[in-house]
């Protein structure tokens, strides 16, 4: 395994990420925001990158995470301790129900379902619009008030978010490393073999679903208390795309670059769109790009150029070896 | 029944509407031996095998693993049960490392226990010393850490047939264990069935009757989805009814 | 009578549904290819039928003119870029797809801006029939008409012409129409474009009734996976049956419960895939 690979560095490139984002971003917001899509990116890339999974429903967590904050902070006050909690319970129920249900199809059909599925709960959330204030989304979501004030500042809000982000991202590593990731990875190499050594592999698809879609939600209520409204577009399909497109752009060969996806998306889709504001018009001919010559994604990128320059040695071993 | 037979089947059939594939299979495979099914295309042996390995269903007849009837279990609780199998086209987890395809092969026996996100795959130690035992037995130690993929076709049959021992299984079912192989790798998996044979039991089906000959210790022969007769190599090769099914043309292959 | 009037605009709905999925559908059945950009070429169906319309061209003469252009737009794109991607995994199919879907979304906006416009119907289809108690808009009888003439033609096209074979036989096996000894990538492009054209066409026609705006073609998009899902990849029948059945349902739902009437299309797919997860003609 390439260094930059290796889990406590994977966990170093988070933590200096946190750190550096204040220092050359001037908008506690978007710094905010950059966190919170790395951390459900990350969940996306437990499903794409280490399940073979390609989810087109991981906007129904989102949205749903960000109603439960919505629904629980403004009109029942529960405490957000709480409602974190809840959020991340409920985020993992509906993933294993979506998931359970998509699994029974493999490959495009299983995309297409997960697509379905995130209309769905687009509609649900449309429809019932005294639970969820419908097109307008549900306003006035608080910040969490750690005894200290409510946190107005966004950047006292961001350190609340980079904690919960380093808890989250080493709870996660840690699952890629443990006998459920690996044999995760070994579902998505030859699935077939996976079942015949005796995994019953739906129930590993559908754990992974439940732990990326809590996650995903955990994110969807910080973004509500972030910005301080649940809108119907948290749960729509845009989002569930955009989600996507971040962890494909990050590449899927480790959970940092995911981190790296979301930030570069977010970063530049802040400046781009005030340049000009049909920028997604560049971001498509951008996804053509990274399909036809970089189907690593960034961190592909960032992993050729780390063997070009400090492991030549490791691969003239390796190439030594097989002599 | 017989302490030292690990598999049986009785009056085991597979029909496809009017068409029959496998009728009236009586088999008795003794524990420690290596049991080869042979016959032409078409025997009906890939039939046999899928009906062991629970891909098939059968319907009729019994199949009794260490006594325990598992005709209605499907293909992964007979997984449990004691029954791997080795796959005619390789298959592997090609971006894993060698030993780690091995350790999944030995975790497979104890699957729920892998779905704890927190418990470290090292952890499991038991499965950890079968991945080295079977990669040592196999000849695969000095590439424990190449990507499966990357090996070598005969080295990638061997750590087929590895994954299928690391499971512990009571039978190893492999479906033409040398094909496709070139014939230096064919020797070499010749002798590993063999040396496998003392302390495994080892059921495989195989079109090539040369390759059955020196390596079995005892040989079913197949024909139109029937057994056409059963016994040792020498007895099978001087049976009458063999010779005219395979024409004399197979037989005449690779005796010594 | 009012149900007889949903049932009617049910109908009518789901030959849309199905001229949108089953293009889709046969796309996929040949290519192994799922388009995401199937709701672009929707979208921008509608809007070049919007817009010669808008500079005094007649319907008629518009509407296929669009189906065209998007047809030509969609073959060069799959002559140009898409035959590189086929042999990456679906990962990436969707990626382009996604990407070609978002460039003509955006660029849509524009060239026509955001706000989206109207349709007039044409000439001798504004106004209603008036069959006794029976009224009903002449617009929307004629698109049940058209689409179903079309789905005749279709069914001929892929059951009784040489290229209709080739597509079927392709659908069995790729290789098969490599040793036939077809131009398979000459067929590929065409029926890409035929697919999309189809998607095309449905964007005209629709655009009378439901006007024209730059996001119609993601919500296609979804229906017409909806569509393909309950009635099974690569068949005609299961278009034609699950694309009238989604119609008919979500107009049956509009006067029974008008809020709910899209959510009722996703639960009753949700419903399908948990009893029949391979749709109700698949193959398995």
């Amino acid at each position: 395994m390439l260094l930059i690979n290796r889990p406590l560095v994977q966990f170093g490139l988070a933590l200096l990420t946190v750190l550096a984002l204040p220092l050359f971003l001037r908008s506690g917001i978007l710094a905010s925001e950059v966190l919170i899509y790395a951390l459900i990116a990350a969940a996306c890339n437990l499903l794409l990158g280490y399940t073979g999974l390609l989810s087109f429903g991981q906007g129904i967590f989102f949205g749903l995470g960000s109603y439960v904050a919505g629904i629980f902070l403004t009109r029942y006050g529960v405490p957000v301790w709480m409602v974190l909690i809840m959020a991340t319970l409920l985020g993992a129920a509906v993933a294993t129900l979506v998931g359970w249900l998509s699994i029974r199809r493999q490959g495009v059909y299983f995309v297409m379902l997960t697509l379905a599925f995130s209309q769905l709960f687009y509609f649900l959330a449309y429809t019932f619009s005294d639970l969820t204030g419908g097109d307008n989304g549900l306003m006035d979501v608080p910040r969490p008030d750690l005894g200290a004030g409510p946190m107005n500042n966004a950047w006292s809000f961001y350190i609340f978010v980079a904690v919960s982000f380093l808890v989250l991202f080493a709870l996660m590593l840690q699952a890629t490393q443990s006998t459920f990731g690996r044999t995760l990875i070994a579902v998505r190499d030859n699935e077939e073999r996976a079942a015949a050594i005796g995994f019953p592999v739906k129930a590993f698809k559908t754990a992974a679903f439940a732990i990326s879609g809590a996650v995903t939600a955990y994110g969807g209520a910080l973004k509500a208390m972030l910005i301080g409204v649940a809108p119907l577009a948290n749960i729509e399909h845009h989002t569930s795309e955009m989600i996507l497109i971040m962890t494909i752009i990050g590449g899927s060969t480790s959970l940092f670059a995911s981190v790296i996806g979301a930030a570069a998306y977010m970063i530049l889709a802040d400046v781009l769109s005030q340049i000009w504001p049909r920028w997604l018009l560049l971001l498509g001919l951008a996804l053509v790009c990274v399909a036809l010559f970089l189907q690593k994604g960034l961190w592909g990128l960032i992993e050729k150029l780390w063997v070009m320059f400090f492991q030549k040695d490791q691969s003239l071993e390796k190439k030594e070896a097989e002599h | 029944m017989s302490p030292d037979i690990a598999l049986t089947t009785r009056g085991l059939g597979v029909t496809y509407g009017k068409f029959v594939a496998l009728a009236d299979m009586d088999l008795d495979i003794r524990r420690n031996s290596v049991h080869s099914i042979i016959g032409p295309n078409g025997a009906g042996k890939t039939t046999m095998f899928h009906a062991l390995t629970g891909r098939v269903m059968p319907s009729h007849g019994q199949i009794l693993l260490n006594g325990t009837d598992i005709t209605k279990f499907r293909d992964d609780e007979r997984v449990r049960q004691g029954i791997a199998r080795s796959f005619q086209v390789t298959s592997l987890f090609p971006t894993l490392p060698v030993s780690e395809n091995l350790r999944l092969a030995a975790q497979g026996k104890t699957p729920w226990a892998a779905l704890a996100p927190w418990r470290m795959a090292e952890a499991n130690r038991p499965a950890m010393a079968t991945a080295a035992e079977v990669m040592e037995r196999m000849n695969l130690t000095a590439v424990h850490n190449r990507p499966a993929g990357e090996l070598s076709h005969g080295q990638q049959r061997r750590l087929e047939v590895g994954m299928a021992m690391a499971a512990k299984p009571s039978v190893i079912l492999m479906d033409e264990p040398t094909s496709g192989m070139g014939v230096e790798d064919i020797e070499e998996m010749k002798r590993l069935i063999r040396d496998l044979g003392r302390d495994h039991t080892v059921l495989f089906i195989e079109h090539n009757m040369g390759i059955v000959m020196n390596i079995s210790d005892t040989i079913t022969v197949m024909r139109l989805g029937r057994k056409l007769t059963e016994g040792p190599p020498a007895a099978v090769r001087e049976n009458p009814d063999v010779q005219s099914a395979y024409l004399g043309s197979m037989i005449t292959g690779d005796m010594a | 009578m009012t149900y007889l009037f949903q049932v009617l605009n049910g109908i009518g709905l789901g030959m849309l549904y199905f001229l949108l999925a089953v293009g889709l559908s046969i796309i996929f059945g040949l290519l192994q290819f799922v388009n995401f950009a199937h709701g672009a070429f929707y979208l921008l169906g509608a809007y070049l039928t919007y817009d010669l319309v808008e500079r005094g061209m007649s319907f008629w003469l518009a509407m296929p003119i669009a189906a065209l252009i998007v047809a030509v737009v969609a073959g060069v794109t799959e002559a140009l870029l898409l035959r590189r991607i086929y042999k990456l995994p679906h990962t990436f199919h969707i990626l382009v797809t996604v990407g070609i879907a978002l460039f003509i979304q955006e660029l849509v906006i524009i060239l026509w801006g955001p706000l989206g416009g109207s349709v007039a119907a044409p000439d001798g289809l504004n106004g209603v029939v008036i069959w006794g108690d029976f009224i009903y808009p002449k617009y929307r009888l004629f698109t049940i008409a058209f689409t179903a003439v079309l789905a005749l033609v279709l069914y001929w096209a892929l059951e009784r012409t040489r290229l209709g074979a080739i597509v079927r036989a392709g659908s069995e096996s790729t290789e098969n129409m490599a040793l036939l000894g077809y131009d398979t990538l000459r067929i590929n492009t065409v029926v890409f474009a035929a697919g999309a054209g189809l998607a095309g066409l449905a964007g005209g026609l629709v655009s009378p009734i439901r006007g024209v705006e730059p996001f119609m073609g993601v919500e296609a998009l979804s229906i017409a996976f909806v569509v393909v899902v309950i009635g099974g990849m690569g068949s005609y029948v299961g278009a034609l049956v699950a694309g009238i059945l989604v119609g008919v349902v979500q107009s049956l739902m509009a006067t029974i419960w008008p809020e709910g009437a899209r959510l009722m299309i996703y639960i009753g797919m949700a419903s399908i895939i948990v009893m029949m997860p391979r749709g109700l003609f698949g193959r398995a």
